[in-house]
């Protein structure tokens, strides 16, 4: 009984600490005051703000473009990497992991650095001296640091599959495209879709890899691309944290826990339905 | 596809198939004909090649050489899912995104039927056969990859395919559109092959709601609804226990009748074998070591191998001594198969044909009871005769503190040609060491025996009718008896190390077969017993081994 109390609270204690601030930043979003931490009445004139302030509602555009096209581009390439690694003999899939593994535990800034470097050199030696930064080189770079984790998702969804299935498409009068499509890409869906979760947030939050290669586009035009991430860090370097952002994270906080909580719902509830009717079928 | 045809009732030929994985051969250029209708089993232990021989018949392996023929025609180059052959996996592979009417229907929303295409005038069109076309060009490709046939043939070969590619670029041949077939077509058939395998109820259940009976049902469902010319299962029955195995069995045998298709089927299990087949192809080491009816494998067994394997069976070494007499267990006996006198064959018994009495009579032999086990309808005894074990069966029960005496009558004996077990190795040589390497491992062995009646002295320098002879570098053959080398688990200080691939009992000993990492072959004689992928040591009686040199003996004079 003792233990079992001191286990729940054990937990609960984590989960304090771990929620305890998105809890203050949802409610002091609420507040019109613009000193950190106090509280001037319930208002909902930081929103209101939010909508109005154009800067940030260009980095919030930005954000969400390039998010949306670096996952899904990293989502492809990573999950059809995956399948062809999964086919391929032994020792070149060991090799091909391996060099996966090591951009997920690279430190950042050294893949950002990298990236710039490669991207000054190609501008110099094969665009005619022109600086290429821009809207392509950021996407590049974000595909970049989201590809390795796409793989590591849908991996996993690989090896529990019956390896076989393929064969048995083949089999049965599917080309090999045929198959891959009608059969191996609905047996790992659940991991080409976290991969695509996952790639979405990384590049949602991301900042070095950004600051290091963007260039002009998008919708800021001519100058450089901001995202939110860059935006937050030009404005904090000059002054304080602009209130509205309190609103602005709080509106990602939720809309990211709205989908990943729809996800484990749907999830559970497709669980349910299977063993509901295999208890059904073992009765009948 | 060529229609090369030859005109006789064999829907598969194997001509020359070798496949070769990372250097290892795993099937040896094999030659197979399958008859069309019937319903074939490869037979063999784990490791053999039977699967990777139904997977090139399937199209899912391509052999490094030789052709496989479907009716007459090469499709050896032709991918699986262009091939009319379907196949039962072995843990089903039912697409577990599908429900089991999906599941069935995939193959015939594949399927495409050939519509010949007419002229506005009613004529047939005409038009190049791309298809084709591109069949012999994958042919030529592969063919020129051939490592294994000789230059000569490959030439050929070639300019017969330049000459058939050639052809079918000049000549235009009939044209044809291809259409999928219709929902009511599809819904049709599936309700159809849905009740041929008894499953007419479950057809909107999930794959995984399913027992394994049911899942296989509807992986033979899946494979046989396309129609394909030949059904291939490899070890379907293997997941399912033992009443559903049985059950399934003559289910499958009952299916083969009513559908009338080719049906080749994998197992290890040689009382599946015997049960359904029309024909059995035993398999070992990527070479068939017999084909033949159930009846003919099991009482005819082509030699030591077959017979150990299918069924259990007293197998010895024996001398034939006369004119349909063979001795062995230290006595002779009267046979019924014709052999040399002075031939050494091998005898195999099996253990219903060993009649048992308790009490002397003529042409018994004595022996002890070793041990005895009740196995439901009979006991199984083991008789000691002298040192050899005989294996006998009774339904009587026999008291085991007293003699026992047995008799083998001349039909209950068969004779079988000895394989060669004599240990050669054609590419041994000796080192600057004057060691003889075999399997690239040094042996100090007495190499007087290059010459007769030489010597040998320390340095390894052999002196014969006074002269020198340095065999330093000198290629040799190596040969020893099975009988002459030891087998141990203990692998420490073995000079050569290997896998067992096999062990047949015969009598008083064990013959293994003995698989160095380098694919030396060893075979060895032993009392005891190991256990197929045993990693064993090998230790050599030394002044046993005998060389032979080759090439001239005057190259090493010094």
């Amino acid at each position: 009984m003792v233990k079992k109390i001191f286990a729940y609270s054990y937990i609960y204690i984590i989960l304090l600490i771990l929620y305890l601030p998105i809890l203050y930043l949802i409610v002091f979003s609420f507040t019109e005051a613009t000193t950190l931490g106090s509280w001037s009445g319930f208002s909902l004139q930081l929103y209101s703000d939010l909508f109005k302030n154009e800067d940030v509602m260009i980095a919030l555009g930005n954000t969400l473009i390039l998010a949306c096209l670096s996952a899904l581009v990293s989502t492809v390439i990573g999950s059809l990497g995956a399948i062809g690694v999964y086919y391929c003999k032994r020792g070149f899939r060991t090799v091909i992991e391996n060099i996966n593994q090591v951009p997920v535990v690279n430190a950042e800034i050294v893949i950002a650095m990298s990236l710039t470097v490669m991207f000054v050199f190609m501008g110099q030696n094969f665009f005619g001296g022109e600086s290429i930064f821009s809207f392509w080189t950021l996407l590049a770079g974000h595909c970049v640091l989201a590809i390795p984790f796409v793989y590591l998702n849908v991996k996993p969804k690989l090896l529990q599959m019956d390896p076989a299935l393929y064969e048995a498409a083949m089999d049965l009068g599917s080309s090999p495209t045929k198959a891959i499509h009608k059969v191996i890409i609905p047996q790992i869906l659940p991991g080409i879709f976290s991969g695509l979760l996952l790639s979405f947030t990384l590049s949602l939050d991301d900042f070095i890899v950004t600051a290091f290669t963007r260039g002009p586009g998008l919708l800021s035009g001519a100058a450089q691309i901001e995202t939110l991430s860059t935006l937050v860090q030009s404005v904090i370097k000059k002054g304080a944290v602009p209130p509205e952002l309190r609103a602005l994270t709080t509106i990602i906080f939720l809309v990211v826990l709205v989908i990943v909580l729809s996800y484990s719902i749907y999830i559970n509830v497709k669980r349910k339905r299977i063993a509901k009717h295999h208890r059904r079928s073992l009765n009948a | 596809m060529c229609a090369e045809k030859i005109g006789e009732n064999y829907i598969i030929e194997m001509n020359n198939v070798t496949k070769i994985f990372d250097g290892v051969t795993v099937i040896d250029k094999m030659n197979l004909k399958i008859k069309k209708g019937e319903f074939v089993t490869i037979l063999g232990p784990s490791g053999c090649g039977k699967s990777t021989t139904l997977r090139m018949i399937a199209g899912f392996e391509t052999p490094d050489s030789g052709d496989i023929l479907l009716n007459g025609s090469n499709i050896t180059a032709i991918p699986p899912y262009r091939r009319p052959i379907n196949t039962v996996f072995q843990h089903y592979a039912l697409f577990p995104n599908l429900d089991v009417y999906d599941n069935v229907a995939f193959g015939l929303r594949n399927k495409k039927i050939a519509v010949p295409l007419k002229n506005k005038d009613g004529s047939p069109m005409l038009k190049i056969d791309k298809g084709l076309a591109k069949d012999l060009k994958n042919q030529i490709k592969r063919l020129k990859k051939d490592k294994i046939i000789s230059s000569e043939e490959k030439e050929n070969r070639l300019n017969y395919l330049y000459q058939k590619l050639d052809e079918c670029l000049s000549t235009p041949r009939q044209a044809y559109k291809y259409k999928h077939l219709s929902e009511e077509e599809i819904d049709e058939k599936v309700v159809k092959a849905l009740s041929i395998v008894d499953l007419d109820e479950l057809e909107d259940r999930d794959i995984s709601t399913l027992s394994g009976g049911q899942q296989q049902r509807v992986a033979i469902a899946r494979a046989i609804i396309c129609e394909p010319l030949i059904l291939l299962l490899d070890e379907p029955l293997g997941a399912l226990d033992l009443k559903m195995r049985k059950d399934m069995q003559i289910e499958l045998k009952e299916m083969h009748k009513k559908i009338g298709i080719t049906f080749i089927y994998v197992t290890h299990d040689q009382e599946e074998a015997l049960t359904m087949s029309d024909t059995i192809i035993v398999m070992n080491d990527g070479v068939i070591q017999q084909i033949g009816s159930p009846e003919n494998i099991y009482n005819e067994p082509q030699n030591a191998f077959v017979a150990d394997f299918i069924g259990s069976s007293n197998i010895y070494n024996a001398t034939v001594i006369g004119d349909k007499k063979v001795r062995f267990l230290n006595h002779v006996f009267n046979c019924v198969d014709f052999f040399p006198i002075n031939e050494r064959v091998d005898v195999i018994v099996r253990p219903e044909d060993v009649h048992l009495s308790d009490v002397p009579k003529e042409n018994y032999l004595e022996g002890k009871i070793a041990s005895k086990v009740f196995k439901g309808i009979h006991y199984q005894y083991s008789i000691m005769i002298g040192h050899d074990e005989v294996l006998a069966q009774s339904i009587k029960d026999f008291d085991q503190n007293k003699p026992l005496y047995i008799e083998i009558r001349p039909d209950g004996i068969h004779l079988m040609k000895k394989e060669n077990i004599s240990n050669v190795y054609t590419d041994s040589y000796i080192g600057k060491d004057h060691k003889v390497y075999i399997d690239e491992c040094p042996i100090d062995c007495d190499l007087s025996k290059m010459i007769n009646n030489s010597t040998v002295d320390e340095d390894g320098i052999v002196t014969y009718d006074n002269k020198k002879y340095d065999f330093a570098n000198a290629d040799c053959v190596a040969t020893i008896s099975p009988k002459d080398i030891q087998v141990s688990d203990d692998t420490s200080d073995a000079p050569i190390k290997g896998r067992v691939i096999n062990s047949v009992y015969k009598g008083d000993h064990y013959l293994i077969l003995v698989r160095t990492e380098n694919d030396e072959d060893f075979f060895v004689m032993t009392p005891y017993t190991f256990n197929a992928d045993d990693i064993v040591g090998l230790n050599f009686d030394k002044s046993k081994i005998e060389l032979k040199l080759k090439g001239d003996l005057n190259d090493y004079e010094i």
